[in-house]
């Protein structure tokens, strides 16, 4: 076949990439250099930035913060969405289905929307007796359920589970000790996958944690918009530190599904 | 134990309780309560929204920018998608930047975006000491096309992906063989088959780009006039407070979304189901 040098799916490729790649390119020569300011390059390499982020008290205890809170929403949603995912994909269809619809809700009720009504209902009105962190908690678990609902059924669709549940039945065993034994095990991999999945995406959330805890607890991404414009640099850097974390906790996500491919085939 | 159709139910409860506790419960609320203001003739937002065309304005933009960032995301991610699917060996390498394009959006997207294009951005810096003004403002509508395309082309690439590759498998080779080239094959074949799929993957982003809240908020704060920064701005805002406005609009917002969602989805099973 003949080469040809200019193709339009070539340039869409190309486009995306740098689409892609320019932004966090950026960030990441704003947060390694001294200054980038007069001209196209940036001057002066340093890991000054990295350092000073890293020791500031504030970005420590919003670290903290979230990692915490975006664990709770998470495990919740690994808890109370991997059970209703698992158990209806294993018998019923019609629950699955509406699973399937419920994880289109989130796209319909965006976080602002539901940030905003948990802030007059269960701020404004019941904040009294509930604690913010479990408000916070218990409404980001939803947002994070399509997530969770799309991996985990990925994962069992490749385990084909009906076979495995007949062959089960016909040798006497129950569900339930098909589920202890044989299910929860071949699924372990996804089940963390999942959860790591759900962990970061929650930690970068912004909508909710500026809009509900805002002014009471800081989060990460409400510090890094504040601190865009006063200390630029430092912000970048814990931009290119988030990213770095993400970046590690999804080659561990890519690998333990893979490895869940090769084992369970 | 044997888990029975009703074992399922009892299994999502949690779940569907969660859900309508977190999620149902305060929309349910406040909508009604936006409803009720209205029957009892009191302060309707309705009369607001009618009297000021700033908010019809926002509720304009949020449509015209999704649906323009949407098209755009679809054609760079379908033709992407294409190049991948005839140079396996790029897979890799382009998923991974895709998916990190992606998931770059809000604060740290804003943050490269004024480093790049701001009013002191080097890049807008550099075009112009060349004599090149850039077409957009980083603050205005264009500003929000520009930086919404930054993360809806790779997501559109990411979900196209799987789409276009099984499409082509074998499809185009005997296409080929039959002496039609690229341009008609894809008239003909291709994007007819595809369209499902694109229909679908459209409905998605452009529900992503409606609800986008962190990137417009971070490029240009309350000021940004698009719906998901008013609803937010209405209620947590400073000066102008008006709680049944900013439900109002939350309940335009939902139906715009479920008419964009459900109605793609349903089109797209009518043409699954004429080629099928």
């Amino acid at each position: 076949m003949k080469r040809r040098l200019f193709s339009w799916p070539g340039l869409a490729l190309a486009t995306m990439v740098v689409l892609a790649v320019l932004p966090p390119l950026a960030v990441l020569s704003y947060a390694f250099s001294t200054r980038w300011d007069r001209s196209v390059l940036p001057e002066g390499a340093t890991w000054a930035w990295m350092l000073e982020t890293l020791r500031t008290p504030q970005v420590q205890s919003a670290v903290a913060q979230t990692l915490a809170l975006s664990f709770a929403s998470a495990l919740l949603t690994l808890l109370v969405g991997g059970t209703a995912t698992i158990v209806a994909r294993l018998v019923s269809p019609r629950v699955t289905a509406l699973l399937d619809t419920l994880s289109l809700l989130p796209y319909a009720i965006p976080p602002v929307v539901i940030a905003i009504g948990a802030l007059e209902l269960f701020v404004g009105r019941w904040g009294g007796w509930l604690d913010l962190r479990v408000v916070y908690v218990g409404v980001v678990s939803p947002l994070l359920f399509p997530l969770l609902h799309k991996t985990l059924g990925a994962a069992m669709r490749q385990l084909d589970v009906e076979p495995l549940m007949e062959a089960a039945h016909t040798l006497g065993a129950t569900d339930g000790y098909l589920l202890r034994r044989v299910l929860l095990p071949l699924l372990a991999p996804a089940l963390v996958a999942c959860l790591l999945l759900c962990w970061v995406t929650a930690a970068m959330e912004f909508a909710i944690a500026n809009l509900l805890l805002g002014g009471s607890i800081e989060m990460l991404q409400p510090l890094m918009n504040g601190m865009r414009n006063v200390k630029g640099h430092l912000s970048a850097a814990l931009a290119v530190l988030s990213f770095a974390v993400i970046a590690a906790m999804g080659m561990l996500v890519e690998g333990l599904m893979a490895w869940n491919t090769r084992r369970n085939s | 134990m044997n888990l029975s159709r009703r074992a399922s139910w009892i299994a999502a409860a949690p779940l569907l309780a969660i859900v309508a506790l977190a999620v149902v419960l305060p929309f349910a609320w406040r909508s009604w309560s936006f409803v009720s203001d209205c029957v009892r003739g009191a302060d309707c937002a309705l009369r607001d929204l009618v009297a000021d065309g700033y908010y019809a304005k926002a509720v304009f933009n949020t449509a015209w920018i999704s649906a323009l960032s949407t098209l755009a995301a679809l054609a760079i991610g379908g033709a992407a998608a294409v190049a991948l699917a005839e140079h396996p060996a790029w897979r890799r390498a382009s998923s991974v930047l895709a998916n990190l394009g992606a998931n770059f959006a809000g604060v740290p997207l804003a943050l490269a975006l004024t480093l790049l294009f701001g009013v002191q951005g080097v890049l807008r810096q550099a075009l112009a000491s060349a004599g090149i003004a850039l077409p957009f403002d980083l603050d205005g509508n264009a500003g929000l096309v520009v930086a919404y395309l930054c993360f809806q082309a790779p997501l559109a690439t990411l979900m196209l992906a799987l789409p276009v590759q099984m499409l082509e498998a074998g499809l185009m080779d005997a296409a080929a063989t039959l002496g039609a080239g690229p341009a008609l094959f894809w008239r003909r074949v291709g994007l007819p088959l595809l369209l499902p799929s694109l229909i679908e993957v459209g409905s998605l982003l452009f529900a992503n780009a409606a609800a986008a809240y962190a990137t417009p908020f971070a490029l240009s704060g309350t000021s940004a006039n698009v719906l998901a920064v008013r609803i937010a701005a209405l209620v947590s805002g400073d000066i102008f407070s008006n709680p049944g406005l900013s439900s109002l609009l939350a309940l335009l917002m939902f139906a715009l979304l479920v008419i964009v969602i459900a109605g793609a989805s349903w089109v797209a099973g009518r043409l699954r189901e004429r080629d099928a």
